[in-house]
């Protein structure tokens, strides 16, 4: 009964938080933002299609390329998957907004994962919109029904695609328990994805100048060969974790771990993330 | 069992210590006004009772439910309206309501919000946007997300700051409907002659410390050393019929007020025989009636004092 309470609880907040979010301004702003890359990575998909058309080899083609190429996109969705939640908490603090959600019947962790579920709907609407778009799009110009195959595998990205945004969503709900301020929240955010995004690239420089060190043959998987510290380094950046290019392509996934490794281990930092935010606002005081 | 009980309840910030060693109690039923000059620790203490910020000693419980061990016991029967009550803005009155009575769980929640509209008198209101509302309405929406639940406590902090005197006047219309329905109501405001009217117990808490917890109406007498205060109105006094009041038995003294004269009694009832002796006398008494201490005058009074309560 209690479980069956939190969940409900849980789909009020998320749902609440969703609708809340979708009619704000910010969302129309990061919506557009978005469209507008999404519009420049279809027209570069397309201006492809036509090159491949024009000399003859669009048999090669296919509309999946599309959401290969919005791959690109991660980083800045991933970013403002960031801003998106940063301010979640820290917002409900300022507008005191908190005091009525906590003196209510929930649970403060009802209140992370309700905000948590909320703020990954957001994201994932954003992706999911414009991938979905962008592949029909595609497939249209292309004139090509996608197989059976290709269509799992693009149901695949995008879930695949949430379970990465979960661990950034999951980082601004933290960041956003922490501070008090949404400007600094937001602020924390940022630093936080440019810090990830360093450590990978910082890992990378060292395992190649290591094996550069090493007069190792920079051929073929070099990732297996990078010392530890530079793999975990990379490992900490979620977006090594990325299958969609391996997905769609049959490439090496870039974190040198299988596909169920890498689903793991963005579960594992959604959780560990999620606990860690969770204890320190059952911890604080409002 | 108590609406409230607190043992020794503290906390402290660092150095400061906001609410010290508080033993309230709170009957079932009543209305309780809880005062205390600014910085008293009154906020702490409601913020204490709602889970909000956790005691650094003692214990305390709403309804037989600890505060520290059982909050959501606690707020599935407690009604809370903050000071200053915020609502998500972009939503509106009715998608607020919507919102935390989900949380709170509230059966036909059409029917409970069209209802609490009416109440507070929001009915026509509850489809704009709360960012369009007034500080008045926001008040208004604050109690009737505090009533969503049917609560048997309702914790209100300065319910009617920013009022208008008709909105003053409705809110405490609603507080003595659901005293008379037999809800617990834990008052704290500033507006004194409102919480006179309404409150059957008073506390008041001064630096951290409760220094008064009584009835009301003791609470008043107290201030005037347990004696009552007859006023008397008449065209004018002869200095001989003062002597006369002077001298019955249990009048404590006689005193001239802007062409009144209040006479400190030790029985309300002696009133009877004051006027007996002065139209004797040859008065032409106008009025007679008991006159209370204001609760301003009391709350100054020992505020200024700052005597605890053993």
């Amino acid at each position: 009964m209690a479980v069956q309470e939190e969940f409900n609880n849980i789909l009020t907040i998320a749902v609440k938080e969703f609708n809340e979010y979708i009619k704000s301004k910010r969302f129309i702003m990061i919506g557009i933002l978005y469209t507008v890359m999404a519009l420049a990575i279809l027209g570069i998909t397309i201006m492809s299609l036509n090159y491949e058309r024009s000399i003859g080899a669009l048999s090669g083609f296919q509309p999946s390329q599309v959401l290969g190429t919005m791959d690109l996109l991660n980083i800045i969705l991933v970013l403002l998957a960031v801003i998106i939640t940063a301010d979640t908490i820290s917002g409900e603090r300022k507008d005191r907004t908190i005091y009525q959600l906590l003196s209510k019947p929930v649970e403060r962790s009802t209140v992370i994962m309700g905000k948590f579920f909320g703020c990954l709907g957001v994201v994932s609407f954003f992706y999911a919109a414009g991938s979905i778009i962008a592949y029909v799009l595609t497939a249209v110009a292309a004139g090509m029904v996608p197989s059976g195959t290709d269509v799992l595998n693009a149901v695949l990205v995008i879930v695949f695609m949430v379970i990465l945004f979960a661990v950034y969503v999951a980082l601004g709900i933290l960041i956003s328990t922490v501070t008090k301020n949404p400007l600094i929240s937001i602020l924390g955010g940022i630093i936080a994805w440019v810090a990830l995004f360093f450590s990978d690239t910082i890992g990378t420089v060292i395992g190649s100048l290591s094996m550069a060190g090493q007069n190792m043959i920079m051929l073929g998987d070099t990732f297996s060969q990078y010392p530890i510290y530079a793999k975990l380094l990379i490992w900490i950046d979620p977006i090594s974790h990325d299958i969609v290019s391996p997905l769609l392509s049959g490439t090496a996934y870039k974190s040198g771990l299988p596909l169920w490794g890498n689903v793991v281990i963005l579960l594992a930092f959604t959780g560990i993330l999620l606990l860690i935010a969770n204890e320190l606002f059952s911890w604080q005081d409002i | 069992m108590n609406a409230i009980e607190t043992h020794g309840l503290t906390r402290n910030y660092g150095n400061l210590v906001a609410v010290k060693d508080l033993n309230l109690t709170v009957k079932p039923g009543i209305v309780y006004g809880f005062l205390g000059p600014n910085g008293a620790g009154k906020s702490t203490t409601i913020n204490m009772l709602m889970g909000f910020i956790k005691p650094t000693a003692g214990t305390a419980s709403i309804m037989g439910f600890d505060i520290k061990a059982q909050h959501r016991e606690i707020r599935k029967i407690t009604g809370y309206l903050p000071e200053r009550p915020a609502f998500y803005d972009d939503l509106s009155g009715k998608g607020n309501l919507e919102f935390f009575g989900k949380l709170v769980g509230v059966e036909d929640l059409d029917g409970r919000i069209e209802e609490l509209l009416g109440t507070v008198g929001l009915e026509g209101r509850g489809n704009d946007r709360v960012g369009t509302y007034s500080h008045g309405m926001r008040q208004r929406l604050g109690i009737a997300v505090a009533l969503l639940g049917k609560p048997k406590l309702l914790i209100l902090d300065e319910p009617t700051t920013g009022l208008d005197p008709q909105g003053s006047h409705d809110i405490r219309e609603v507080i003595k409907k659901l005293k008379g329905e037999n809800v617990t109501i834990f008052l704290s405001s500033h507006i004194l002659h409102e919480v006179q009217d309404i409150s059957d117990v008073v506390g008041i808490v001064k630096k951290g410390q409760l220094i008064v917890e009584r009835p009301i109406e003791e609470f008043l007498r107290s201030t005037e050393g347990n004696m009552a205060v007859i006023e008397i109105a008449a065209p004018k006094f002869e200095d001989s019929q003062l002597e006369l009041v002077k001298k019955i038995k249990g009048v404590g003294g006689v005193t001239r007020n802007n062409g009144f004269i209040d006479v400190m009694v030790d029985n309300p009832a002696l009133a009877e025989d004051i006027n007996i002796t002065l139209v004797g006398a040859g008065c032409r008494v106008r009025g007679i009636r008991e006159k209370m201490p204001t609760l301003e005058d009391a709350f100054l009074k020992v505020t200024a004092e700052g005597n605890v309560e053993g």
